[in-house]
């Protein structure tokens, strides 16, 4: 099966992208829209360069399979951290973190994954909170969120 | 003058002062060696301890952490392919690709001459040529800024990459990153949704840790299978010190680098990440036979060697007028007056030997980083590849969130993060390059803000930018790198085309 080239789908991209966001600079005082505007106006130029220059190229068939699985596994544990962060607090969901990180990257020796994960989210909360004072999140039910 | 220089030098060697600096230049190293903490946080933490130390004592720990902690941030790049400090961008482009060749202690030995080199250039600079570069600093007005900003984003057509078109996307993908925030004109929200941690704009520091740390977990998730991937050889441990024929090759980029870290070091506002990006491409301009992003050591020597001349030469209308040249040196203008004192022509008049102190302290502060860096450096070359790199991941993306949670005490910060993580990770699969994102991201708030001041001083007339001589000067070198490399394209296209015919 043959592909179009990936370069005319970014292309598609960055018009819509630049319709869009000459669009929303409209609703803005006119003042404040031009630079905004103005950009946009290049990216749609760009754009277009892009796609005249992609479709001129032969349709490709795709040699590479992306096995993108893992990475939107890692993302998903990330935003499931950014939501528990604030109830659990940091040295919880760190370590939970540190934790499904390594396991989803294929690393199976458990006992070493949850010292390792101890062992790293104690020396952080270290030196970020005793060292350099960043008031990192407590757990939130002693907070009282 | 003279006198006070060598009354400073028998001064930092007291022991106290001694041990103050070489306090100073440690903290600083590994500060700058994590991501999302920087000299800036590390100097704002530390100067309200300062306050009950003795003023010679205070004022070295903060050179040191200023000298040392951009170089610093060079270890992780070229290791880990994370910049531990927005001044060691460029360095992961050569220093991690020298790193996966098994060139790590190469690569580390570079950036640490490169830094010392820099550095020492811009602390004489600072001794000898304050009063005069500072006073050439002031003509730069909105017109020269705007011009300036301008001059740092041609530089995109002609910085690593397979396409010069997509440099010129993520260019203006990044300007319009940029726009996001309240105007500089009027302080109206744009482009913020209602989200009220938009309205200072996308927070640089999250974004570049996702860019480089998360971007960097995400592509290894595809790569490993089954079995450990070792990514970095080991190295030889001789290889950390450079020989005389690549201190000869790197001389010439050394002294250019650390020239226009110099010159623009003493342009307030203008930042050390322009003279990173303007070294490098200047770098990648000289030497056309050699293929940058693959592991030229020209490539870490530029950016390394023009972040660390900044420095110095940042503190030069400080110290000379009393004007900050950066955020990091606005923080020793608080620590200055914190122990009573005002910078400015009458720090030198009241204070000569605080202030000399200060100056001769930026100079063995890089003398002394060397060693602590190569020591340092050489430690992680040597125990990093022996950790796996799944662990190492889990153990970056602790520390990216951290680090993005900890500029602003937001966990909106780690949602940048998160956000620019997967960005950086789909535009590597388009193949765009990102450093073009990084430099438009800085450089588009200070290119639209005196866009505006300059059309407001010439009430509408965009030719301010062509009657004045310098903000003239410094448009036709923009066009000059901009059209470049379009130029030696169409003659290579040119070339071949004859060789096809005959």
């Amino acid at each position: 099966m043959v592909y179009l080239n990936e370069n005319v789908y970014l292309s598609i991209t960055l018009i819509i992208l630049s319709i869009i966001v000459f669009i929303e600079s409209s609703k803005l005082p006119n003042i404040d829209a031009q630079f905004p505007r103005l950009i946009s106006i290049s990216l749609f130029i760009a754009g277009v360069i892009l796609m005249m220059s992609s479709l001129r190229m032969k349709a490709q068939e795709r040699k590479k399979k992306y096995n993108y699985w893992r990475a939107v596994t890692i993302v998903v544990g990330l935003i499931l951290y950014i939501l528990i962060l604030r109830w659990l607090g940091y040295l919880l969901s760190t370590g939970l973190l540190v934790t499904y990180v390594i396991s989803t990257l294929g690393y199976h020796k458990r006992k070493q994954i949850i010292i390792i994960a101890t062992v790293v989210t104690i020396v952080f909360y270290l030196i970020f909170k005793l060292v350099l004072n960043v008031p990192l999140p407590m757990m939130g039910i002693f907070v009282g969120e | 003058m003279l006198n006070c220089i060598l009354m400073a030098f028998t001064q930092i060697f007291k022991l106290h002062c001694f041990l103050g600096l070489f306090f100073g230049v440690t903290v600083g190293l590994v500060v700058g060696a994590i991501p999302g903490i920087n000299d800036s946080i590390t100097m704002a933490v530390l100067i309200p301890v300062t306050f009950g130390m003795d003023p010679e004592i205070a004022l070295l720990i903060l050179v040191g952490i200023y000298c040392s902690a951009c170089y610093g941030g060079s270890i992780p790049a070229i290791l880990l392919k994370i910049p531990g400090t927005a001044s060691s961008v460029v360095t992961t482009i050569d220093g991690h690709a020298m790193a996966l060749k098994g060139e790590s202690g190469e690569a580390i030995g570079i950036s640490t001459y490169s830094s010392v080199f820099g550095g020492l250039t811009s602390s004489l600079v600072l001794m000898f040529f304050a009063p005069f570069l500072a006073n050439q600093a002031l003509r730069f007005g909105p017109p020269e800024n705007f011009c300036l900003a301008v001059l740092g984003m041609a530089t995109v057509a002609g910085m690593a990459g397979k396409s010069l078109l997509k440099n010129l996307i993520a260019g203006i993908l990044a300007l319009m990153i940029s726009t996001i925030g309240m105007s500089p004109q009027t302080g109206f929200p744009r482009f913020c949704f209602g989200n009220v941690y938009l309205f200072d704009g996308i927070p640089f520091v999250p974004a570049l840790i996702g860019f480089f740390g998360i971007t960097s977990v995400l592509e290894l998730s595809e790569t490993i299978i089954k079995d450990e991937v070792p990514s970095i050889r080991l190295p030889k441990v001789k290889s950390i010190f450079l020989n005389k024929k690549l201190i000869k090759r790197l001389l010439p980029t050394w002294l250019i680098s650390s020239g226009i870290g110099n010159i623009i070091g003493a342009i307030p506002g203008a930042g050390m990440v322009m003279a990173v990006f303007m070294a490098y491409s200047q770098a990648v301009s000289r030497n056309k036979d050699k293929k940058f992003g693959t592991g030229v050591p020209e490539g870490v020597a530029a950016p390394e060697a023009a972040n660390n001349a900044v420095v110095a030469s940042s503190m030069v209308p400080l110290l000379s007028l009393g004007i900050p040249g950066n955020s990091t040196s606005a923080l020793f203008l608080g620590a200055l007056m914190i122990q009573g004192l005002r910078p400015g022509p009458l720090l030198f008049k009241d204070h000569p030997d605080l202030a000399y102190l200060m100056i001769v302290g930026f100079f063995v502060a890089n003398i002394l980083m060397g060693p602590i860096g190569l020591a340092m450096g050489k430690f992680l070359v040597n125990i990093l590849p022996k950790i796996p790199r799944k662990v190492l991941s889990g153990i970056i993306v602790a520390i990216c969130a951290t680090g993005a949670f900890a500029m602003n005490n937001s966990i909106f910060g780690i949602s940048i993060m998160l956000i620019f993580g997967v960005l950086g990770y789909v535009l590597n699969k388009l193949e765009i390059p990102y450093s073009p994102i990084i430099l438009g991201m800085i450089l588009g708030p200070m290119m639209e803000r005196n866009l505006w001041q300059s059309l407001i001083l010439s009430q509408g007339s965009p030719l301010i930018f062509l009657e004045r001589p310098l903000s003239l000067s410094l448009l036709i070198l923009a066009l000059i790198l901009f059209f470049t490399p379009f130029f030696t394209l169409f003659k290579s296209k040119a070339k071949r085309e004859k060789n096809r015919n005959i």
